[in-house]
């Protein structure tokens, strides 16, 4: 695998901003999981400034068991990620959830894409 | 020359489409939608050529993005960073053209070429393919610019009355390539807006195509119809039925849309739905039809395959009720705080007597339907087209240049003044009727006898809990929607409504037809008569018929007769024809309220909804307390008459 994740805003008026993660620099390691965090709070790993739909600290991705995991942290509007079935529909996340990186994932009124470098 | 839109129109189009949707700046959605509300614009031709509507690709994109809130936290409207490098493409798209100006196309391009933004995976979930999209839009011609061959449109010697532009603007996009088209014959009219007639397209060479079933309606009708169609009926039909034949037309600059359906004749080479042979046919003939034709016919794959379904009658019932209140919208600078909140779950009693005026916030409920014409918006419970929609909410004064709303949309909040509640629009429906008795009491006069009034009961049997089955139903079964084919085969037609629900609603929904064309008619418009009417119908309901009905009453019960017995096979439990009488109340106080029936008709409707009301007895816990209680079953006689 390759370290580095990608983060693409698909939506939002910062729409087609990439922001860079790169293991060992950003966000937090333990020994099972290497997390980011996601809000509106500027310490967030990926920050979303302008998006008043963002909780503070809204949601977290975990690299863990050879895959992401998105965790929604109690967020006031939730987290979403599209029916792989229906792209057209979104599931709200429960708790935590495991991605497919093809999937968009939604936060606050903000979408994002994923990509592994 | 091709008459161009250049960049500066569509962006001021981008701008009100991001002020609507509160998102205060440029980004790829709005210039795309700015693009497929262009007037004959290319990418609502290309969209149409594929049989999708502009405006419903343009209500995806928005319910993908989500409206902006009331709060942000820059100034002016900037462009997104994708936007930029999309502009960016498309000036050199038109560079490479030898141009400065940038056009239409050129945008197009450049949001094709980018590729990566949510408006493109958006058409990919559309199953769209996204390379000969932008191969059409690279090498079609501009529509504005094409001539168009003139479709002449004659009617046939016998067709009475004509159609208005909007529906002849219709008919030639729908008959594009033909010289002449041949109206034959109108199928339907009467409760429904939509126009159904028999069409006979004609090549420019002379020659005759095969007629088509040719439907025009509101725009948001016809592609609902042709998605219903696609999930519940194309692969549960007979093999000899009518289908849909192409994808819907529906142009971007006109409210309404077109749909195509295989013409089905008879044996005498007639297209005729059965209420053509209502007079012809006799009770007998037909209820034996609808028993054995209709349901063996469509049976197999609909009401034959039913599962158990316990459900609340307000889930299966409450859409075919006025909407629960009517509101006018409440502008920002008169906001108090409201007295009521209505979201999920509903407590009905709360809004039954509300005051008029009384401002209500109403939250989370989803966008049902959109008249921008007369500033309308139906709001409604639950989000998916599945289940009927519930509760629905009238709300009147919207301006929609200031707000857009799309259907399926949950709406966060809108603040109304009540306009009308439902009890007052049913009291104001039984008014009409010139009642000779209080319409607010608890009975109805029925001779030495009473019935339950339906405006004090039908509130209670809507929290009733009913153990019946789910299949797939038509939803909109009523007897011009049935055609008869080649040796009497029986056909539907109009699949708008189609979906999963309470089995016994298609019947019941025939019932009420066939007391709306063979029992109305019977009936003179005094309340004695109609009660009397009423009381020989009781009687047929628990199985007797009386000498002293007339013998075109008895006749019409012999045609009720037929779906009689559909039902009793249908009922969950044999013995429990509560079931049935439930759906019928609702379907009776429906149509009591339909102004195109006569008043005999509307008369009749009320007691038929009494009459059901009653024979539902012991779903509704009584009030009061034993004998006398109105819906205490030892208060029907025990001699009717």
């Amino acid at each position: 695998m390759s370290w580095k994740l990608r983060v693409t805003l698909m939506s939002g008026i910062k729409d087609g901003q990439q922001i860079e993660l790169t293991l060992g620099e950003d966000g937090h390691l333990t020994e099972q999981s290497w997390s980011l965090s996601i809000g509106r709070a500027e310490d967030n790993d990926i920050w979303l400034s302008q998006d008043t739909f963002a909780s503070r600290y809204h949601a977290a991705l975990h690299w863990r068991e050879d895959r992401w995991w998105l965790e929604d942290k109690k967020s006031t509007n939730g987290s979403f990620v599209e029916n792989p079935q229906d792209i057209l529909e979104e599931l709200r996340v429960e708790d935590t959830t495991a991605l497919d990186l093809t999937q968009w994932i939604r936060i606050g009124r903000t979408w994002l894409q994923l990509q592994m470098e | 020359m091709e008459e161009q839109v250049d960049l500066s129109e569509i962006l001021i189009s981008a701008r009100l489409e991001s002020h609507r949707m509160r998102h205060f700046f440029i980004g790829v959605e709005h210039l795309f939608i700015a693009l497929l509300e262009l007037r004959g614009g290319l990418m609502s031709h290309i969209l149409a050529d594929e049989g999708q509507s502009s405006e419903f690709v343009a209500d995806l994109i928005r319910r993908k993005v989500g409206k902006g809130g009331r709060t942000h936290h820059w100034t002016g409207i900037p462009n997104t960073p994708r936007a930029n490098v999309v502009l960016d493409i498309a000036h050199e798209v038109a560079l490479s053209q030898g141009r400065r100006e940038v056009y239409e196309r050129d945008l197009l391009m450049a949001i094709f070429e980018e590729r990566d933004n949510l408006c493109m995976r958006v058409l990919k979930a559309l199953k769209l393919d996204l390379d000969a999209l932008r191969k059409q839009v690279q090498t079609r011609p501009l529509a504005r610019a094409v001539s168009q061959t003139f479709l002449a449109i004659v009617f046939a010697p016998d067709f009475e009355g004509g159609l208005v532009n909007d529906q002849l603007y219709i008919l030639r996009r729908m008959f594009h390539g033909y010289a002449q088209l041949r109206i034959e014959a109108r199928l339907t009219g009467g409760y429904t807006s939509a126009e159904v007639l028999v069409a006979t397209p004609i090549r420019v060479d002379g020659r005759e195509d095969a007629s088509v079933v040719a439907k025009i309606d509101h725009k948001d009708a016809i592609i609902e119809e042709a998605q219903r169609y696609e999930r519940f009926v194309k692969n549960t039909l007979p093999p000899l039925t009518a289908r849909l034949e192409d994808k819907p037309t529906a142009p971007d600059i006109s409210d309404l849309a077109g749909l195509k359906y295989t013409l089905i004749t008879d044996s005498e080479g007639k297209s005729r739905t059965i209420r053509a042979v209502l007079r012809e046919w006799s009770g007998d003939r037909i209820g034996q039809w609808l028993s054995q034709r209709l349901f063996h016919t469509f049976g197999a794959k609909w009401w034959q395959q039913r599962t158990p379904y316990r459900f609340a009658v307000w889930q299966e019932y409450d859409h075919l009720l006025p909407p629960i209140l009517t509101l006018e919208v409440v502008k920002p600078q008169d906001l108090s705080r409201p007295a009521l909140i209505l979201k999920d779950p509903i407590r009905r009693s709360a809004v039954t007597y509300l005051e008029y005026g009384t401002q209500v916030a109403v939250d989370n409920f989803a966008v049902h339907k959109v008249d921008e014409e007369r500033g309308i918006l139906i709001l409604a419970l639950g989000q998916h087209g599945s289940t009927a929609r519930p509760y629905q909410i009238e709300v009147r004064g919207i301006d929609f240049k200031q707000d857009a709303y799309y259907r399926n949309e949950i709406v966060e909040r809108l603040v109304g003044k009540v306009w009308l509640t439902r009890h007052e629009q049913f009291l104001q429906g039984v008014r009409l009727l010139q009642p000779d008795f209080d319409e607010q009491a608890e009975t109805l006069p029925f001779d030495r006898d009473r019935l339950p009034n339906p405006l004090v009961f039908y509130a209670r049997l809507l929290d009733v809990v009913i153990d019946g089955t789910l299949c797939t139903t038509h939803s909109d079964l009523h007897l011009g929607n049935i055609m008869l084919g080649q040796d009497d085969i029986p056909l539907l037609i109009d699949f708008a409504r189609a979906r999963d629900g309470h089995a016994l609603f298609d019947w019941a929904t025939l019932e009420m037809s066939l007391l709306t064309e063979l029992v109305a008619p019977l009936v003179h418009s005094s309340w004695d008569d109609v009660r009397a009417v009423t009381r020989h119908y009781l009687l047929f309901s628990r199985g007797s018929v009386l000498p002293s009905a007339s013998e075109a009453l008895q006749n019409a019960f012999r045609a009720i007769q037929g779906v009689r017995e559909v039902v009793q096979i249908c009922l969950a439990h044999p013995a429990s024809w509560h079931e049935y009488y439930v759906a019928l109340t609702f379907l009776a106080l429906r149509a009591m309220l339909w102004e195109s029936i006569p008043l005999a008709g509307r008369r009749l409707m009320l007691y038929v909804a009494a009459a059901a009301i009653r024979e539902s007895v012991g779903l509704i816990a009584p009030q009061g307390q034993g004998r006398g209680t109105p819906m205490d079953k030892t208060d029907v006689p025990a001699s009717l008459d």
